[in-house]
């Protein structure tokens, strides 16, 4: 017995290496799991994205809103995802366009940790804006406003981005430390070296926040 | 006629030690050395001018930093007083003394502007290359400096506005050229680097009293700055057309 379940995860994880390590994630194959937000899987020009939008009874934001990849654990390595934000007609005022990667993401999404990014700020006229462009968080305990009032500048920063255009995100992690890199930049974007939650694995999911009209495609995790 | 000459000479070399500025000449620009050594040296094949803070003429104090920092040391371009609006670009490289004068020096390299005669006003925007690709976010976010002397040096701003008013990370290092191009419209300045399509900083709202003046290429403290290519477009205000409403978001 103890043999065959043995064998029987080796190829389980055989399959899944191929599966993740090779190619890009097949949103079509995939299960995706949406949690607090709308999703379909559709084509866009030659591409197969997942779009995501929050669902609008949440109020509050930094919170579990997201597509969840059934069947992932992830604790160090790579998540790649190109992501185009467009901001929806009904947008409130303060929308920027927010789109990321939640990882290390509990069973029951309790615990998560979020990079994501705000294009409208990346080129606004207020560097203050522009500062904000990047956010990491962590669900439930470290989200933005405590993060920015208790430790300003320590967990956003600053890229070039905008709305309506593809931005290809790599999330770099490893043990406590994550990084950020923006469209193939050799130099990281953001680094944040004590991640709250840290040292756990967990799912990964396709984040967005209020106001959002989020895609996503070629998602490679690479563990 | 000789005997002439050498009176002359004794005579400007007099003035000169008497507090004259020492004056240096690269390619078609003049530069007058305002509390920095320098020299014209040929780096990496290509005349450039070098600049350091000069700590005997302006003492640096370690327990005064910021009323000894930000002051003016910097190497002003002759025959140009009258920069309002417009363009300056020029391409800069920093490197560290050896042995480092204190431990907290980031490379600190850049522009002043709109430089007031007697050197009592000017706007600034700098880099610290030594930060630009650190490890720690919080040092990367203070990669680009704005400074309005002589009120608001750095850490008054970073005291009295919220965290990235006047600050921001941008892609830079020591000992590589970057080229920095500050466009200047009234009250707004933006920073771009290496002709990026986008500017990498923006002070949306300048905070100097005096609006117009000279150009000066700027170290501070344990920084070795080369400096060429300089050119200085002056132009006319631009009405700004997006009036986006800002938050704190």
């Amino acid at each position: 017995m103890l043999k065959t379940s043995l064998s029987f995860s080796i190829i389980l994880l055989t399959s899944s290496l191929c599966a993740v390590l090779a190619q890009p994630i097949d949103f079509t194959k995939a299960t995706l799991a949406a949690n607090k937000v709308y999703m379909s899987v559709e084509k866009l020009g030659k591409k197969m994205v997942v779009k995501v939008a929050k669902d609008s009874t949440v109020k509050e934001v930094d919170e579990p809103t997201f597509v969840k990849l059934q069947g992932i654990d992830f604790k160090d390595g790579s998540i790649e995802v190109n992501v185009l934000s467009k901001l929806l007609p009904n947008a409130p005022e303060f929308s920027r366009g927010f789109i990321g990667v939640a990882f290390h993401i509990k069973d029951d999404n309790s615990k998560f940790e979020c990079i994501y990014i705000r294009p409208t700020n990346g080129r606004a006229d207020d560097q203050v804006r522009r500062n904000h462009s990047i956010q990491y968080f962590a669900y439930p305990d470290y989200k933005f406003p405590r993060l920015r009032k208790e430790s300003p500048e320590k967990y956003e920063s600053y890229a070039d981005m905008g709305l309506n255009e593809w931005i290809k995100m790599k999330i770099v992690v490893n043990g406590t430390q994550a990084k950020l890199f923006l469209n193939d930049h050799k130099e990281p974007s953001l680094v944040v070296n004590d991640l709250k939650l840290g040292n756990q694995s967990g799912g990964i999911g396709l984040f967005v926040d209020i106001g959002t009209e989020g895609y996503f495609t070629n998602l490679k995790i690479t563990k | 006629m000789k005997k002439i000459q050498l009176i002359l000479i004794l005579v400007l070399g007099t003035l000169y030690v008497s507090g004259q500025k020492q004056k240096l000449t690269l390619k078609k620009q003049t530069f007058e050395l305002h509390n920095v050594t320098g020299s014209i040296i040929e780096f990496e094949g290509k005349q450039v001018l070098k600049i350091e803070r000069d700590l005997k003429a302006l003492p640096f104090d370690v327990n005064n930093i910021e009323k000894t920092v930000d002051e003016p040391h910097y190497a002003r371009l002759v025959g140009l007083e009258d920069f309002e609006n417009g363009i300056i670009e020029v391409k800069m490289y920093s490197q560290l003394q050896d042995p480092l004068p204190y431990p907290g020096v980031a490379g600190f390299i850049g522009v002043y502007f709109r430089i007031k005669e007697d050197d009592s006003a000017f706007e600034s925007i700098y880099v610290r290359p030594k930060v630009g690709r650190v490890n720690k976010q919080l040092f990367r976010n203070h990669a680009v400096q704005y400074i309005s002397y002589p009120h608001a040096k750095f850490d008054t701003l970073r005291k009295s506005y919220p965290p990235g008013s006047y600050e921001g990370s941008a892609p830079v290092a020591l000992k590589e050229w970057i080229k920095m191009r500050i466009e200047v419209n009234g009250e707004t300045a933006e920073m771009f680097i290496n002709d990026m399509k986008y500017s990498s900083f923006i002070v949306d709202k300048m905070l100097g009293k005096h609006k117009i003046g000279g150009v000066g290429l700027y170290v501070d403290i344990g920084t070795i700055g080369y400096f060429k290519d300089l050119k200085v477009t002056r132009g006319q205000l631009k009405k700004k057309s997006t009036n986006e409403k800002v938050d704190d978001i």
